[in-house]
């Protein structure tokens, strides 16, 4: 059997992201606005109500700064690359396993409307990367999104994800949801 | 070979000094860890729970590593 399992990579340990759950982007503190245009300044697990689930240690943050900069946890500018962000920096581990070895290939990752892939989310920039990629992609809708690197064949397989987003207008942004497709054989 | 690191498939082929004939199966039925191989720099990660890595091509030796 195939599974999808969702996991935030905290600046101390992981949460386990839950089906209802959301990531939420903020501005310094969980709840605080971010500017529109600019990115946020720190990211969040909370659940379908809105309650904060990282209340001790929080998602890393990694915050687009030019197409080939990220900013970790508030640092300085670094160039992205084979180590920049790490795999534990990666504000997302999604892991996909499988009862039997399987190869993974194509795949993707994106950010759409929450109803329809082929849409981007409303009022929102949307950047990520696979680690060890060398620049962001603005991976919204899914026909823009992230390709994910063939993997060899397991039992279980491990993408890291960087992400950033950014609001183009004032609100809430909720029509905002990120998914995963790959193929495996 | 390191775990969770990418690969292109040259850097494989030249780790495990696999012989030049399946170089030029790229595009002709190399298939490296389960993945279909188009070119040589196409690239590959090896999954933390990977115990071996296979190579096939057609009627080459079937090349298998233990990670």
């Amino acid at each position: 059997m195939a599974t999808f399992t969702w996991t935030a990579q905290l600046t101390t340990g992981t949460l386990t992201i839950g089906a209802t759950d959301k990531v939420g982007f903020y501005g310094t503190n969980f709840g605080d606005a971010i500017t529109v245009n600019s990115y946020q300044d720190s990211t969040h697990i909370e659940n379908s109500s809105g309650t904060h689930l990282c209340t001790t240690n929080h998602v890393n943050n990694t915050k687009y700064l030019t197409s080939t900069t990220v900013s970790i946890n508030g640092g300085g500018s670094q160039t992205l690359g084979a180590s920049v962000p790490t795999t534990a920096q990666c504000p997302l581990k999604i892991n996909f396993s499988h009862t039997s070895a399987v190869a993974t290939s194509a795949g993707k990752f994106w950010a759409d409307n929450g109803s329809d892939v082929n849409t981007a989310p409303t009022d929102v920039t949307f950047q990520a990367g696979e680690q060890s990629d060398t620049s962001w992609t603005a991976a919204a809708p899914k026909s823009a999104a992230v390709t994910l690197t063939d993997q060899a064949s397991a039992t279980s397989h491990d993408f890291y994800i960087f992400c950033s987003a950014s609001p183009t207008a004032v609100g809430d942004k909720t029509a905002f949801r990120l998914g995963i497709e790959l193929t495996y054989q | 070979m390191e775990k969770e690191k990418i690969y292109t498939i040259k850097e494989v082929l030249d780790l495990v000094e696999a012989d030049k004939k399946y170089y030029k199966m790229a595009g002709k039925g190399l298939v490296v860890g389960g993945i279909n191989v188009a070119d040589l720099e196409q690239t590959i990660r090896i999954p933390k729970s990977a115990e071996k890595l296979v190579i096939f091509a057609p009627k080459l030796e079937t090349i298998e590593i233990e990670l």
